[in-house]
């Protein structure tokens, strides 16, 4: 295999001589491409998207509908454009039936763009969580069982209103889509409730600076709802602290995960009380999800002390892979329409409660409510507080007045 | 200094209006800070503690830019060096700093750590690095690109991708109170502000440097063989000082000021793959704005800079970013050597680039028609994969290389704002002609749009050439990089014209002729067409009169002027044409790719461009092509090979040795080799 590869480099190398690739996977093979971001800033996100991946093979033993299940890896560096690349090179070159990924959003709508031009593919999601991958204008090849970035917020605002009792929030979040869609699905819920928001703050991607934005939110509001994942969360926490800030947080699906909570420093005290929601909250008690951590925590020494919502997420989707796969056995003959289907209708239980799709062949799931709890041991622990039941993706709203609503954005919504 | 002296009149002069002005602005100033805000003020400015802690912080962030910003510039003033591996310099020094502060306990066994780690690495990297390319300024400047690649992606192997952040001591840490009095509440009880402490250390540390450095430059014997090297590097040798002891001296202070400020900076903000480019970006701008080599320069340009910022942050988030950008334009504008920078090093002492071997004037021979039969066949041995995703690519990104390539090696400037003006064109696209993201989109149909996006990026080009050639040899290097920055993070912001972050989709070639021109074949023979005419047009544009006489501005633009030419015009004019190929390409390239987006047009894309043209060999305008070949297959390739994760490790090693071994690129190692295979193999037969 090795020499085949590098062959073809030397081949294409010289550019005028150049070979078709070949088709040579034997009758009891099927290809399924992994598309996940392996450079750039998000690798380490897509590093723990492909454990997800390889712990539901694992678990059928790479083998489904009685055939061999070949991984072949693609790798993007977040941007849309290169996610195109590697998913028509393991597409086209690499000849795979089914690919699964990618990680983030604009990722995933260039991905279901491209979908569309090779319908004998199936596309199924890593984690990206754009609501258009599959709300506006979806690819009949593309299937989500993962919940987007609105669906991850279901029950927060209400939450946020009615039992923590803020009227008035402030937002601070990054300036493009994923935290558009996550700072929507919050308003949603909380501005239907009776809250006003008087400030955004959309922050430049890649700014690390938090204090003078901190500065400028006004004295009154009752909390600040702050979508910020990773660094950028941890710096905000540590400034705000640093600045002497009073008011209560919210937060965003990334802002209190794990990787956050897990550094040191003296926000940690700070942030105890700060309610978030996700599709994971990592100290569930459902025995399913305890199964996976523990899983997830032999398996992989070097990941994270419990797996990210990117594990989850391509946990799930290569599980509704393979299951679809054992119902078809194994059979894509048919342009891989009785597989698609099976994939339509899939109704299965994942670590985190039961996923079934709807007519966009987006996921209806549950998602966690969770508050930053302090455990017996000193460390930092998301508490599930309440589990929305099947949250689909227009949040209960009937889809043509959620439509209605328009596309995410920066002013939309708005209730100040 | 100059200008006190020149205006010593003793009437009044405008420069006494200047300090009256200054001092009524400090007094004003001072006011605000201390004094109580009337309510139209704090209406105007959010609120005093909004406006005051912005001021404070941009000072602070001023504190950490001049940190690391001093090494930069210091290196540069002596050795003409821009050390574009600064900001990996930067991020190496947290890491490690970070490391050992983890296993000892102690955040200033860190500090010791990262500084003295990096002045070791900045010195062997002088000794094995630098000084075996002595007196060529590009290839050290390249050197350092391709170091700060594969640096980047050893970290991010390293260290992961994760956010590291430092435990200051306690003693550091929290906030403190400031006589900066923010309300005074409805009791009459006064509310003062409250600062992070750890902020006034930094702006204390960047204070310390500074005087020390000052001192050191000015005061010592070090300092004064340093700024006589800066002078004269040749006199100073033959008077017996040992320069190479003391290049390797200035290389190990500026690279312990960047393991320094790493291990300050990281400890204020955090630790975090990518940081080593915004470090390198702002030191850029930094000395640029207030003047390469001068350390007084570095900290007007820091403080410039970190108050943009900040403020920019708090009243204008949308385009604060690019606020930074516009201040280094305008003080290009207004004076090329940056605020202290002094005349000399821009008009005596020129930094000129030494293109490496002849350029040579291309003809149409057999090898160039055996290889337009070969690539005209391509397709038909080559699946509809190959053809078009290496094929149709390297094509495309061959003619961005071939627009850098034109200016580089026929004009003697290196800009690296040719990806950006393609994707000027390639927006153009977007918004003249049909997307699917309901921005924008007029709809014109492609026989309008497309040549409109050619001639729109061929006067973007102009522009930024107007910029660019006010500078010369390596500025127009960094210029043209943060042009091109501004540019992107322009793109990122705006959504009225850019759609932001996402950019645009639904781009697709038209269909005329009946054909369907996004197929595989037919995208390949329509950016075959488009290359073969950017190639001619190139090979008859080096005979022709404009062509010698930008290249006579290459090798001798004074000689040039007193015959009578206007260099910048024809400097300009070049920018134009090589916008017109850049343009070209962009039109099919959002075709390719279908959709645009700022990341398109990103810095490490922007950078790729350069490795292209730099592995061809930017000698001949065919080796761009060879180098987009050589690239593509690669990044396509290169996650069967060695996992995609290393994609720039492997890239960043080609380019070096291609750097080190073989200036001139793959054409001029084929070139010399050719001959001794050649001779082989005869003697076997």
């Amino acid at each position: 295999m090795k020499k085949h590869k590098v062959n073809l480099l030397a081949l294409a190398l010289l550019s005028s001589v150049a070979m078709a690739p070949q088709f040579a996977f034997a009758e009891d093979t099927i290809k399924v491409g992994l598309l996940a971001t392996l450079e750039g800033p998000f690798t380490v996100l897509g590093q723990d998207g492909v454990r997800g991946a390889e712990l539901a093979l694992n678990e059928a033993g790479y083998k489904a509908g009685g055939k061999k299940i070949e991984i072949i890896k693609g790798s993007s560096d977040a941007s849309p454009d290169s996610a195109v690349k590697a998913a028509r090179k393991l597409v086209e070159q690499d000849g795979v039936a089914i690919l699964i990924g990618p990680l983030s959003g604009d990722e995933g709508i260039a991905v279901k763009d491209y979908a569309k031009t090779q319908p004998n593919v199936t596309f199924v999601n890593g984690t990206s969580a754009a609501q258009d991958t599959t709300l506006r204008d979806p690819a009949p090849n593309f299937f989500r069982f993962t919940t987007d970035g609105a669906q991850w917020m279901a029950g927060l605002g209400d939450y946020s209103f009615n039992v923590k009792k803020y009227k008035t929030v402030a937002v601070v979040a990054e300036d493009y889509s994923f935290p558009y869609t996550q700072v929507f699905g919050f308003m949603a819920g909380f501005c239907k409730a009776g809250g006003h928001v008087p400030a955004k703050f959309w922050v430049p991607i890649g700014n690390k600076d938090f204090s003078s934005v901190i500065a400028a939110i006004p004295d009154k509001v009752d909390a600040i709802y702050v979508a910020l994942g990773g660094a950028d969360g941890v710096n905000f926490l540590t400034q705000y602290q640093q600045a002497g800030g009073a008011a209560p947080l919210i937060g965003g699906s990334i802002t209190v995960d794990q990787t956050v909570l897990g550094t040191k420093g003296k926000q940690r005290d700070y942030v105890v009380g700060t309610p978030s929601a996700g599709p994971i909250a990592d100290n569930s008690d459902d025995p399913a999800w305890k199964k996976f951590v523990g899983s997830y925590k032999t398996a992989y020494k070097d990941g994270f002390p419990s797996p990210s919502l990117f594990a989850q997420g391509y946990y799930i989707n290569t599980k509704a892979v393979l299951l679809a796969l054992d119902k078809v056995g194994g059979d894509l003959s048919d342009k891989e329409v009785k597989f698609r289907d099976v994939l339509a209708n899939l109704e299965f239980d994942t670590p985190t409660g039961k996923v079934k799709l709807d007519k966009n062949r987006q996921a209806i799931a549950d998602n966690y409510l969770t508050e930053v709890a302090k455990g017996d041991d000193g460390n930092l622990y998301n508490k599930v507080i309440k589990v929305m039941p099947a949250v689909n993706q227009t949040l209960g709203i009937p889809e043509a007045d959620f439509l209605k609503l328009g596309a995410v954005g920066r002013d939309n919504p708005d209730c100040k | 200094m100059s200008l006190a002296t020149a205006n010593s009149a003793p009437a009044f002069t405008a420069r006494h209006g200047w300090t009256i002005a200054c001092v009524l602005l400090g007094a004003v100033f001072v006011w605000m800070l201390f004094g109580i805000w009337p309510e139209w003020l704090e209406w105007l400015l959010i609120s005093k503690k909004t406006f005051v802690s912005a001021i404070l912080n941009g000072v602070t962030l001023a504190g950490l830019y001049f940190l690391v910003a001093s090494g930069f510039t210091l290196v540069f003033g002596l050795m003409r060096n821009v050390n574009l591996a600064h900001g990996s310099l930067y991020l190496i020094g947290a890491y490690v700093g970070y490391d050992v502060a983890q296993w000892t306990d102690n955040w200033f066994a860190g500090v010791v750590a990262g500084t003295l780690a990096v002045a070791l690495i900045g010195a062997l990297l002088q000794v094995f690095v630098f000084q075996r390319l002595a007196g060529d300024e590009l290839r050290q400047t390249l050197v350092t690109i391709g170091i700060s690649i594969v640096a980047a992606d050893l970290m991010l192997a390293v260290w992961g991708g994760k956010t590291y952040q430092f435990t200051i001591p306690d003693w550091l840490d929290g906030s403190i109170a400031t006589p900066i009095i923010t309300a005074v509440k409805s009791s009459g009880q006064i509310v003062t502000m409250r600062y992070p402490l750890y902020r006034l250390v930094v702006l204390a540390a960047a204070l310390a440097i500074g005087v020390g450095l000052w001192l050191t430059l000015n005061k010592t014997r070090l300092g004064m063989t340093i700024r006589a090297g800066v002078d004269d590097r040749a006199m100073l040798s033959v008077a017996g000082v040992n320069v190479r002891v003391l290049f390797v001296a200035v290389f190990a202070i500026g690279g312990a000021l960047a393991g320094f400020s790493g291990v300050i900076g990281g400890s204020a903000l955090s630790i975090a793959p990518g940081e080593d480019v915004r470090y390198l970006l702002a030191s850029l701008v930094v000395v640029i704005v207030g003047g390469m080599g001068s350390i007084t320069g570095a900290a007007i340009g820091a403080l410039l800079i970190g108050l943009a910022e900040q403020i920019g942050l708090v009243y204008f988030p949308t385009y604060g970013v690019v606020l930074t950008f516009v201040i280094m334009v305008l003080a290009l504008a207004l004076r090329p050597q940056g605020i202290m920078g002094s005349a000399r090093t821009r008009f005596a002492d020129p930094p000129r680039l030494e293109i490496p071997g002849d350029i040579v004037t291309p003809r149409i021979g057999p090898a160039t028609l055996a290889l337009a039969v070969a690539l005209v066949l391509f397709p038909l041995v080559a699946s509809p994969f190959l053809t078009f995703q290496i094929g149709a690519q390297a094509l495309i990104l061959g003619m961005i290389g071939l627009s850098l390539m034109v200016l580089a090696g026929y004009g003697g400037m290196v800009s690296l704002a040719q990806l950006s003006v393609a994707g000027v064109a390639g927006y153009a696209v977007a918004i003249l002609g049909s997307n699917s993201v309901n921005v924008l989109g007029l709809a014109w149909p492609w026989q309008l749009y497309a040549p409109a996006a050619i001639l729109i990026a061929g006067v973007a080009s102009a522009l930024i050439g107007m910029i660019a050639v006010r500078t010369a040899g390596i500025y127009t290097i960094m210029i043209t990089l943060a042009v091109s920055t501004a540019l992107f993070y322009f793109a990122q912001q705006n959504y009225s014209v850019f759609n932001g972050h996402a950019g645009f989709r639904g781009l697709a070639p038209p269909q005329v002729f009946g054909v369907d021109w996004r197929d595989p074949r037919a995208f390949y023979y329509l950016t075959l067409v488009v290359a073969a005419l950017a190639y001619g047009a190139i090979v008859y544009g080096a005979r022709s009169t404009f062509g010698r006489a930008l290249m006579a501005t290459r090798d001798n633009q004074r000689r040039m002027r007193a015959i009578g030419y206007d260099v910048a015009l024809h400097r300009v004019i070049a920018y134009f044409l090589a916008g017109l190929i850049a343009g070209a390409a962009g039109v099919l390239y959002v075709w390719f790719n279908g959709r645009i987006s700022p990341g398109t047009i990103s810095v490490g894309e922007t950078v790729g461009i350069l490795v292209i043209a730099i592995i061809g060999g930017i000698r001949h305008p065919i080796g761009p092509f060879i180098g987009a070949a050589v690239y593509v297959v690669l990044k396509t390739f290169a996650i069967d090979l060695v996992g995609a994760e290393r994609f720039n490790t492997l890239i960043g090693l080609v380019f070096l040795v291609i750097v080190f071994a073989s200036p001139d690129g793959i054409l001029g190692l084929w070139r010399r080799l050719a001959p001794h295979l050649a001779v082989k193999s005869l003697r076997e037969s």
